[in-house]
């Protein structure tokens, strides 16, 4: 192989294959990246882990000699993003790595490319497209809502519920859960995924870098036998195994009725939780919010570290409510969102789910603590 | 109440707001904690109710806001500290405070080496809740509890003095003794009775014990060590179908915990799970090894293809049987 790439295209991919890479593993080999080097602008970037998968675009490669070489991801890293140069040479044979600037020459030692795992590629027919604005978006809004600590390994993933109209995802932790719709097309009339498939948070992250808002639509496959996904983006195909295990049945956690539906400002409210939540104790982060004609009244009170009392002038003039929310989990959700957004309160009282919405299909269920203590 | 009065009756174990489970029997421990999660958590899909923290680790406010939450995929939150000694040292006054006024949806197990019965806490919790002992029981109690456990657990019945013989051949360890039972309730089947003989066969003169190192060498990949050890038993008159159903109770293990840990579990946490001894971790880990995950797989399949073919289903003679299986276990794994 021989070849002389743009350092910046190169950087650019090694820096979203490396994130795949495991810093151990019990086959050495995957802590390596793989260059495919191509005459005709087609040349790649490999990671794995086995779980998750990428193969990255490499741009601005001229390909004298096209072939394979296994670049060791910590040494190769450190030496591009050292690298003063706008023009690397790279050169292998069976046994070392060259790598040249104008004023600097590495050898590393070479591996043997074909014990690397082979990343499969999208070769899907029919598939779902979506926006890929809209895909980061419901990436962003549910992934905070799992839990990768937990032994039941459905949620420590993202549920995707697919159709020939709609994308949905969903997450939770158990405490609380988040779930965002946005439309999407099929190509080739690809059926709906049987089963749940859940995407683990690893490729998502992954995915949501590969992302950006102006991108072109993004093509999702989702292979049920296999229980693999295949995600195609403008420069990358990510390939993950799905998350093993049943995802609970969510849609029983929502009300079936609410009482009272108060309209909130984002910004608004996330500074007011976040103020009250600097007063919380040792024994409970509970925040206490009185909803009430005209005002949100959030309070906290501990024996040793004091007491706060934040008040939010709000729209609403219905009955009161009173909840305790852990405060930590609607600023994970608040968080996602635009200061401007408008989201609507759904609320029955202080021993039933609390539902927050927004116009663009997002829902976030929260669970409050129980107000008997 | 000691643990061994609960699994004389599963099922009996009231709801309670607070437990604490204490001892260092690690099989009476894991029995307490079961009957305790199907007590307070009956339905199928408990796991997505229960919640674990380690009790060197955790907060307070973790554990208690984890408890003040209100459920969400069913009526109950169970939170369980593990280790939680140092957990109650350093919150005991919070603790106690907490007992006395528990929410009506989240439940608490206590996991601990040592309570002390003589603290406020521990009366506090005899008060609302159960404490568990699971400390290793005197051994005059355990010829009655084996009996006892043969029936409520296998529904097999278990002769007086084949329970003492049992007792005396493994000792007083609970967990081995649960052990040999179930292997013993797997060799008589449908008989559901094991007598003097069927303890004397499956656990006599340490057959058991070269039966195991036979199955030992044969997973860890040395087909010669294993196929002398086989031709030992064979000519010490040791039965094929005996052979297999020792065999199945340990390789079923290994079966049942290769599953877990492809579902992330730690080798100890699905050894634990699968039923296994801690003593057998490291060993389960070496077969994993050597078997690879298609022939942990598999390994019912082998185990049932090979009982079937020495009652009768094949033409090989059951030495050939035995000899065909311990080699399918001892080739290096391919995947």
């Amino acid at each position: 192989m021989k070849a002389l790439c743009n350092c910046e295209g190169l950087l650019t991919a090694f820096g979203m294959v490396s994130g795949v890479v495991p810093a151990r593993s019990p086959k050495p080999i995957l802590q390596n990246v793989k260059l495919v080097a191509n005459t005709d602008e087609s040349s790649i970037l490999m990671g794995t882990d086995l779980e998750v998968g990428i193969r990255h675009r490499v741009l601005g490669m001229k390909v004298e000699q096209p072939g394979t070489v296994i670049l060791p991801t910590a040494r190769f890293g450190s030496i591009l993003r050292t690298s003063t140069d706008q023009e690397l040479a790279l050169e292998a044979d069976g046994d070392h790595l060259m790598v040249r600037g104008l004023h600097a020459e590495f050898q590393l030692p070479g591996e043997d490319a074909s014990l690397y795992p082979e990343v499969p590629d999208f070769g899907a027919s029919a598939y779902h497209v979506v926006s890929a604005a809209d895909l980061r978006k419901l990436i962003r809004r549910t992934i905070f809502a799992t839990d990768l600590e937990t032994t039941r390994y459905a949620l420590g993933g993202v549920l995707v519920e697919l159709t020939a109209e709609s994308i949905t995802m969903v997450g939770t932790d158990g405490r609380r859960l988040a779930r965002m719709s946005a439309p999407a097309e099929t190509e080739n009339n690809a059926p709906n995924p049987g089963g749940s498939p859940v995407i683990p948070v690893k490729a998502l992250k992954l995915l949501e870098r590969n992302l950006n808002d102006e991108d072109p639509p993004v093509h999702i496959a989702v292979q049920s036998g296999a229980a693999a996904v295949l995600v195609r983006t403008e420069r990358a195909v990510i390939y993950s195994r799905l998350v093993e295990g049943r995802f609970p049945r969510y849609q029983d956690v929502f009300p079936s009725h609410v009482d009272v539906k108060i309209p909130l400002e984002v910004g608004p409210l996330r500074l007011a939780v976040e103020q009250a939540s600097i007063v919380t104790n040792d024994e409970s982060r509970g925040v206490d919010f009185q909803f009430s004609s005209g005002y949100l009244k959030l309070a906290s009170q501990t024996a040793d570290v004091g007491s706060s009392h934040i008040e939010l002038p709000i729209n609403y003039e219905g009955k009161p409510v009173d909840i305790t929310f852990d405060p930590r989990y609607l600023i994970d959700a608040l968080k996602t969102l635009d200061d401007k957004t408008s989201i609507t309160a759904e609320l029955i009282d202080s021993k039933n789910a609390a539902v927050f919405k927004t116009d663009d299909r997002y829902t976030y269920v929260v669970m409050p603590l129980t107000r008997d203590r | 109440m000691h643990a061994l009065e609960l699994l004389k009756k599963p099922g009996s174990l009231p709801v309670k707001p607070v437990y604490a489970v204490f001892g260092d029997d690690p099989f009476l421990r894991r029995e307490a904690l079961l009957a305790i999660e199907k007590a307070v958590l009956p339905d199928e899909d408990r796991e997505l109710s229960i919640v674990r923290f380690a009790g060197d680790r955790a907060t307070l406010a973790d554990v208690v806001d984890e408890l003040r939450t209100l459920p969400f995929f069913s009526k109950r939150r169970l939170v369980i500290v593990d280790g939680a000694d140092p957990f109650v040292t350093a919150h005991r006054k919070d603790l106690e405070d907490y007992v006395q006024h528990p929410p009506s949806s989240g439940f608490l197990i206590l996991s601990v080496k040592t309570w002390t019965a003589s603290t406020n806490l521990a009366k506090l919790v005899e008060q609302v809740g159960i404490s568990l002992d699971c400390k290793a029981p005197q051994e005059k109690s355990l010829v009655a509890w084996l009996v006892q456990f043969a029936k409520s657990r296998h529904h097999t019945q278990l002769d007086t003095e084949a329970a003492k013989l049992l007792l005396e051949l493994v000792g007083p360890e609970v967990g081995l003794l649960a052990s040999e039972l179930e292997k013993l309730s797997v060799y008589v089947g449908e008989r559901a009775m094991i007598e003097t003989d069927d303890v004397v066969l499956m656990v006599g003169a340490g057959r058991i014990g070269t039966i195991w190192k036979a199955l030992d060498a044969a997973t860890s990949g040395r087909p010669q060590v294993a196929l002398e050890l086989l031709d030992k038993l064979l000519a010490a008159g040791e039965q094929p179908v005996m052979m297999v159903a020792a065999m199945a109770s340990s390789l079923l293990k290994t079966h049942h915990a290769g599953y877990l840990r492809r579902t992330k579990l730690s080798l100890a946490e699905a050894c634990e799970q699968a039923g296994a001894q801690s003593w057998q971790i490291s060993s389960i880990g070496q077969q994993h090894t050597h078997l690879g995950p298609t022939r942990v797989d598999q390994l019912p399949a082998l185990l049932s293809h090979a009982d079937l073919d020495i009652k009768g289903s094949s033409s090989l003679t059951p030495r050939a049987i035995l000899e065909k299986l311990f080699i399918t276990l001892a080739q290096p794994r391919k995947d």
